[in-house]
């Protein structure tokens, strides 16, 4: 029952982290030899959610790699004239679609409260 | 640490306000010169760092910015044939601040650009914050 609750609240929990990442990033735009980087989310609901049952040993396991935590990657290659790689249109980008996915997050934990609401007061 | 995505925009917006100072400064100096050396006034240079904040336990090293030094730029300066002025050298050229008014326009819209850009990071995790009120609202 709290499975559910548990991996959206984990998924907000990223967004959030990743755009402060972001922050970062747009904040150093103008810092030398700075490289952006980016919180990438690996697979964290196949842990709770979306995990097969293994009801025999020589089952295979559709997600073999699990990891519980947040990875920090650095991003593009190339730089500028004083080595920063930082571009702010595409970090703004990102800010833009981690709010979007943010709002998601607190709309379905919205919906799945409700949800219980509904079936302990029955309307 | 709920503020510090705030806190960081807010570095890096002050970073930039730092680079507009000292771009008008620059420009408003553009034809000083030091009346007690003689020396003329020299286009100062600010260079930025970023430093890792670590949150709690959750390994995510975030960074801020701050400014880490203000440097002098040492490209000669501009010299002006004017033999008539008192700090003019014998062959009548007056040393002036190697200072380029069109270069410290330019820095001034970057820096306003990316004063902006930060400030857009600051508003839409301001939003994302309050929008997780909501859920109190069930």
């Amino acid at each position: 029952m709290w499975n559910k609750l548990n991996s959206i609240s984990e998924m907000a929990t990223y967004y959030l982290e990743r755009s402060k990442v972001i922050q970062g990033n747009i904040a150093n735009a103008d810092t030398p030899n700075f490289v952006p980087k980016d919180l990438v989310f690996e697979r964290q609901l196949t842990e709770q959610a979306l995990k097969l049952k293994k009801t025999e040993d020589k089952h295979i396991d559709p997600f073999p790699e699990e990891s519980k935590e947040f990875k920090i990657e650095e991003l593009n290659k190339y730089s500028g004239y004083d080595k920063n790689r930082v571009n702010v249109d595409e970090e703004l980008g990102k800010m833009a679609e981690t709010a979007v996915m943010y709002r998601t997050m607190v709309q379905a934990l919205k919906k799945e409260l409700t949800k219980m609401k509904i079936s302990i007061t029955g309307r | 640490m709920l503020f510090k995505g705030l806190e960081i925009s807010l570095t890096g917006m002050s970073a930039q306000r730092v680079r507009t100072d000292i771009a008008s400064s620059n420009l408003a100096n553009s034809n000083s010169i030091d009346p007690q050396t003689g020396e003329p006034y020299r286009r100062k240079v600010p260079v930025f760092e970023s430093v890792l904040v670590k949150e709690g336990e959750r390994e995510a090293p975030l960074s801020e910015v701050r400014v880490k030094e203000i440097t002098y730029d040492d490209s000669p300066f501009r010299k002006k044939y004017d033999p008539g002025n008192p700090l003019a050298d014998k062959e009548g050229y007056v040393p002036l601040p190697n200072v380029d008014p069109l270069k410290e326009m330019v820095d001034m819209i970057s820096a306003m650009r990316t004063y902006e850009a930060n400030l857009t990071a600051f508003n839409t995790h301001k939003n994302m914050l309050t929008s997780s009120l909501e859920i109190l609202r069930v």
